[in-house]
This record gives structure tokens, C-alpha cells and sequence, in this order.
């Protein structure tokens, strides 16, 4: 009640007592809207866990083929001497990248990079889709 | 009510409590909504029940309208109330509610409202509000008006709703309202008389 003027019927159902809301009002709202959003959004996300899982488990592998592969060629040696004096790269920078790429196993590089990719983009949407109340627990 | 225009988290300061959970909301905020809906199912829920006089159909209705919100999040400009936009929803629906319960007329022309005498303004006895079943008298006076004056009655003594409010949950301006709830008052004056006879 706002507004001024008031008469024997205002004064009469001022006195009209409010109804209670029912108790499972709130619960009934919001388990029709907040958790189903919630609920989809988790079911969601199971996918990009799925793709999560899958994508580091190839960047583990090509990560450990990479180390076998250069272990078993020259590269490790090479990746040390050039770690290890960088001036190299100034004075014979053109040397530098040929034997770089005659040892590098590209194939193995461009997997971790793609799954690196891959595990950066799924590890968002799950955080993304996961719901807030969840989030604010972890 | 459908201007979003919010994108500058520095004008986030300047909205009011309802609109700073209007936007938690959309973002999936814990408890953003819930709070939104704490704030209005008091008042919704009586205007609800006293348009329909039935708690299961007033809970019914006053779900629906939250989900509606719900659903629209995306769509209200925070920086404007939403109580007329919820008002307006529910009672939509009390009108589909009551449509389908029966066939009466749910509008009302205020010039011209048939074989009804606006001039009743006697004073109503003193001792009716010292009647111990005076909450049933009072719910017994808006159930029996039509439907057109029981929600401008249920929007202004349940709902709490101001003539503005009120005017922008029926669509009409301001003094069609206070006409309309002035006619209401009359019709209430007369079915109390009536009961208390």
C-alpha cells in the first residue's frame, strides 16, 4: 500500500492477513530451473572430460616417444650444446635450424602440440559448463 | 522491459539489489535467483491465491511465473523492477486458470459496467471488524467480485502493488487503475453489507 487516501475498506483489508507461502515454493522453482540448467550443463560437459582425459593421454605418449626419439638420435645432444651456448643461434642460426629439423620428430611435436590444444580447450569447458555451486566448492 | 544493456561491470554499482541479482542470475550465480525469487513469492504467491482462492492452483501459477522468469533472465533490463513483469505473467495465467475453470467475462468496461451504482460509499459498520471470522468475510468479498475488480483488489491488498504498478501490470494508465479499484471498493462495500446482514 503506496497511496494515500485511505478509507473504511482500506483500513478494513489492511487487516487481511497474507498466506503463508508454502514451504516447498523455493524448493519447486528452483528444482525446475537452476538445477535442470545445472544438470544439462553437467551432462554436457561429460563429453569434454571424456575428450579432457583422451587428449592428455596422447600428449603423455607423444611427450614420451619425443624423449625416446631424441634420446636415440644426436637431438638431445644437439637441444643441450644449443641450451647450452645460445650464441650459436646468432652466429650460425641457418646450421642451427637444419640440424634441428634433420633430428626433431615433427610428427610427434605437431601430436603434442594438437593434444596440448586439445587439453586446454576441454579442460575450459568443463570448467565452463561445470556449475557454479561446484566451482565455488573445488 | 527488453533493452539489455549491460556490459560495463562499472555500472554494476548503480543498479539496485534486484537488478545486481538479475545479472548474477544470468551469469549462474548461486543463490542469484533463489534470492529473486525469495524476494517477490510472498506477495505474487497472496495475489495468485487470492485471484483463484485455491493454495494448490495460487502454488501452481507462482511456480510457473518464476520458471517464465527463469527462462527470460536473458531478456529484462536489470535496471528496471521486474514486479510488474512478474505480476503481469501471473496473472495472465490466474486468467487462464480461471478461463478454464468457467465461462464469465474477464474484462470490464470502467465507463460503462452494467446495472452497478459507483456511488456507495456508507461507512460499513464498526463492529465488522471485530468479527472473528473477519479474514473469511474478506476473502469471501474478493472471491465474489468479478474478475476484473478481484485482481485490481488482489494486486492492491495482497499483492501490495501501487496504482503505477498496477497500471503497468493491467496495461492501462494510472487513472483507469484508480478508477477500476474505485469501483472494486464499491462492490466490496456492498458484499460485506451484504455478508454482515
Amino acid at each position: 500500500m503506496h497511496d494515500s487516501e485511505f478509507d473504511d475498506i482500506d483500513r478494513l483489508f489492511a487487516r487481511l492477513d497474507r498466506a503463508p507461502v508454502p514451504e516447498d515454493l523455493t524448493s519447486r522453482v528452483l528444482s525446475s530451473t537452476v538445477a535442470r540448467t545445472n544438470a544439462t550443463h553437467a551432462v554436457l560437459a561429460w563429453p569434454w572430460m571424456i575428450a579432457c582425459v583422451v587428449a592428455l593421454g596422447v600428449l603423455t605418449m607423444a611427450g614420451y616417444e619425443l624423449g625416446v626419439s631424441l634420446a636415440a638420435s644426436d637431438g638431445l645432444d644437439l637441444l643441450t650444446a644449443i641450451f647450452g651456448d645460445v650464441g650459436l643461434l646468432t652466429i650460425a642460426p641457418g646450421d642451427v635450424l637444419a640440424a634441428v629439423g634433420e633430428v626433431v620428430p615433427w610428427t610427434l611435436v605437431a601430436a603434442a602440440g594438437v593434444s596440448a590444444g586439445l587439453l586446454i580447450l576441454a579442460a575450459g569447458n568443463v570448467v565452463s559448463r561445470t556449475p557454479a555451486t561446484l566451482r565455488n566448492l573445488a | 522491459m527488453n533493452a539489455r544493456a549491460f556490459d560495463d561491470p562499472g555500472q554494476r554499482t548503480a543498479l539496485s539489489i534486484e537488478g545486481q541479482h538479475i545479472v548474477a542470475a544470468r551469469r549462474g550465480e548461486p543463490g542469484a535467483f533463489e534470492a529473486l525469487v525469495r524476494r517477490h513469492q510472498g506477495p505474487l504467491y497472496n495475489f495468485c491465491l487470492r485471484m483463484l482462492s485455491q493454495s494448490e492452483d495460487a502454488a501452481d501459477v507462482a511456480q510457473e511465473t518464476f520458471v517464465q522468469l527463469y527462462s527470460h533472465l536473458g531478456r529484462l533490463d536489470e535496471r528496471e523492477a521486474i514486479a510488474p513483469w512478474l505480476f503481469r505473467v501471473a496473472r495472465n495465467r490466474c486468467i487462464d486458470v480461471i478461463r478454464r475453470r468457467r465461462t464469465v467475462p474477464l474484462t470490464v468496461d470502467d465507463d460503462s459496467a452494467p446495472g452497478f451504482d459507483p456511488a456507495d460509499d456508507e461507512p460499513l459498520p464498526d463492529e465488522l471488524a471485530e468479527r472473528a471470522d473477519l479474514q473469511r468475510l474478506l476473502a469471501r468479498a474478493i472471491e465474489t467480485l468479478p474478475p476484473a475488480y478481484a485482481e485490481v483488489v488482489s494486486l492492491r491488498y495482497a499483492g501490495d502493488r501501487s496504482f503505477a504498478e498496477i497500471a503497468q501490470i493491467l496495461d492501462c494508465d494510472e487513472g483507469a487503475a484508480r478508477v477500476r479499484f474505485h469501483r472494486a471498493k464499491a462492490l466490496l462495500r456492498r458484499q460485506l453489507r451484504a455478508q454482515i446482514a
